[in-house]
């Protein structure tokens, strides 16, 4: 049969004009070719750079065995990524190094950990709540929350801009009521999740694009961030570990949507992945997960190759939110964050090196 | 005072609503126009891209029945046709290849993400039991993958068997088994429905 029957061409053509129709941009598509010609050239410079180095270390291994170890200094600047706490409302934290209980969480202080473990704390702006707060190199605060304490602005969300020495910017992000969450922020983006996916919020202007439908991720279209253990965006890649599979994060590209690859750590004996956060450069990732042992544990693998370089257990009991920052590229410091339950509660900083 | 003919100007949405004599015997070959013309005044590649960009797109968003795919795959197939677009540029049939490019990567990262084929059932679409757009998508979501991407490469991008073939990367055997196989479930669906 080579012919169509009339009735079923009309029917499929109907078919076919049913979707709204392309809305993409010439512009778009021009951008997405020279991103990927600059991405095959780099992988082609890196190949090429790999054999090179290959040929040439082997020589040296030869001659010199002890030059071969690369020597590595950890960076002695300010930590790559800041380390803010999850803390349950109006909880007491101390730290080992100031004995000084402070109440942080829900409408009082954000808490934050110093490498060498201060404490410090950022008032929260406006008598809103702060759900999630990033901090940026820089200085500056990114958090999102609820306008004011009261149940009924749960759906009414700020998204607040906290400069030090300058004054915050707070700008409604709630659309239509539906529900919004930040995932991570970088010096010029806040990311967030909206019912329909992934969405790049301009920090200076406000202008929002979306990065990646939730349809694209297998996430549903309510409300994609609860379908999440944990999410994180550095670079141009997007980690996300889904309650459907927690113990196999997805890691993807976002600029634009490109190549898939599961990071699982089934093989450790993760039950769920409760925290997730790549490296400045996304070559490492650190997940803090629960254990079929009734542990947490925090783990750090190779975006490359999902290779398991660290694994260690952080607290003997589950339930327990566990803060991540990387202090530079090989270097993960971490605090398991007070329950509902601790009201007064010592922060114990851990460093994983790898 | 100008007539203006609506039929003409939305005949798809339009067709099913005429006094249709029976057509179920009546068969037509696809020689629909394929598209306008170029514009001399842009290059190549962007003439090609105004022109085509909308059909492969809704044809891809039929095959695939996710429509946020659909948009994907068809800008990353678009942005590799440009990056190829002097070997593209000279191709017979470069929809079709544009449609086989989109088609395979968006199926891989189907499979990446979910390690299995686009589900059969789909809220995206949703089901009417008749012949209207909606229950003709029905009916295109019930044909398998395969089936469902020749029928689209035959109807909505107005290819032959053999332009089909090879956009497909099929014999023109296959492409006319899967035709047939895909008309007739089409027809039985619609039938059913009706």
């Amino acid at each position: 049969m080579d012919e169509i029957p009339r009735d079923i061409e009309v029917a499929v053509r109907a078919a076919g004009e049913q979707s709204k129709g392309y809305a993409g941009e010439l512009s778009t598509v021009y951008r997405r070719a020279r991103r990927r010609r600059t991405r095959r050239r780099a992988t082609a410079v890196a190949t090429a750079f790999t054999v090179l180095a290959g040929l040439v270390g082997g020589g040296l291994i030869v001659r010199q065995r002890t030059d071969a170890t690369p020597h590595y200094e950890p960076a002695s600047t300010a930590p790559a990524q800041r380390l803010l706490l999850s803390v349950p409302a109006r909880t007491f934290v101390v730290t080992r190094a100031d004995s000084t209980p402070v109440e942080l969480g829900g409408d009082l202080d954000v808490g934050e950990l110093s490498v060498a473990d201060d404490l410090v704390v950022h008032p929260v702006v406006g008598a809103g709540v702060y759900d999630k707060t990033i901090g940026l190199p820089d200085g500056r605060l990114v958090s999102v929350g609820p306008r004011d304490r009261r149940p009924a602005s749960a759906l009414d969300m700020l998204l607040t801009v906290d400069t030090p020495g300058g004054r915050p910017q707070q700008r409604a992000i709630t659309r239509e009521e539906e529900p919004v969450s930040l995932v991570a922020a970088d010096s010029t983006t806040a990311f967030l999740w909206r019912p329909y996916g992934l969405y790049a919020h301009d920090l200076a202007g406000g202008l929002e694009r979306l990065v990646i439908a939730s349809d694209m991720l297998d996430l549903p279209n309510g409300d994609p961030a609860a379908a999440l253990d944990a999410a994180d965006v550095a670079g141009d890649r997007l980690l996300i570990a889904a309650k459907s599979r927690s113990c196999r994060p997805l890691l993807t590209s976002i600029a634009p949507p490109q190549g898939i690859r599961f990071l699982p750590l089934t093989s450790i004996g993760c039950k769920r992945v409760t925290g997730l956060r790549m490296s400045p450069s996304t070559g490492r990732v650190a997940v803090s997960y629960e254990t079929s042992a009734g542990t947490v544990n925090v783990a750090v693998l190779s975006t490359e190759d999902g290779m398991l370089l660290a694994d260690r257990q952080i607290v003997r009991k589950t339930g327990v939110t566990v803060d991540l920052a990387w202090t530079d590229e090989r270097t993960v410091r971490g605090v398991a964050a007070p329950g509902p339950g601790d009201d007064l509660y010592e922060l114990k900083q851990f460093t994983i090196p790898t | 005072m100008p007539v203006i003919d609506v039929y003409n100007l939305f005949p798809y949405v339009w067709e099913p609503l005429r006094v249709l004599p029976r057509v179920s015997d009546m068969v037509v070959p696809t020689t629909a126009p394929r598209s306008a013309p170029a514009d001399p005044g842009v290059d190549g590649f962007e003439a090609f891209y105004r022109v085509h960009v909308d059909r492969v797109y809704r044809a891809l968003a039929v095959t695939l029945r996710r429509d946020d795919l659909a948009h994907e795959a068809v800008d990353e197939a678009m942005a590799r046709a440009y990056a190829k677009w002097d070997v593209v540029g000279t191709l017979d049939n470069p929809a079709g290849w544009v449609f086989r490019v989109g088609l395979n990567w968006a199926t891989s990262w189907w499979r990446k993400l979910r390690r299995e084929s686009p589900p059969v059932t789909e809220a995206d679409h949703p089901a009417v039991a008749d012949t209207s757009p909606a229950g003709a998508l029905l009916a295109l979501a019930a044909l398998p993958l395969p089936q469902r991407a020749v029928v689209t490469c035959r109807i909505l991008l107005d290819l032959s068997t053999a332009e089909t073939a090879e956009a497909l990367g099929l014999s023109e055997g296959t492409v006319k088994s899967r035709l047939s196989r895909g008309l007739t479930a089409l027809r039985a669906q619609l039938s059913s429905e009706e």
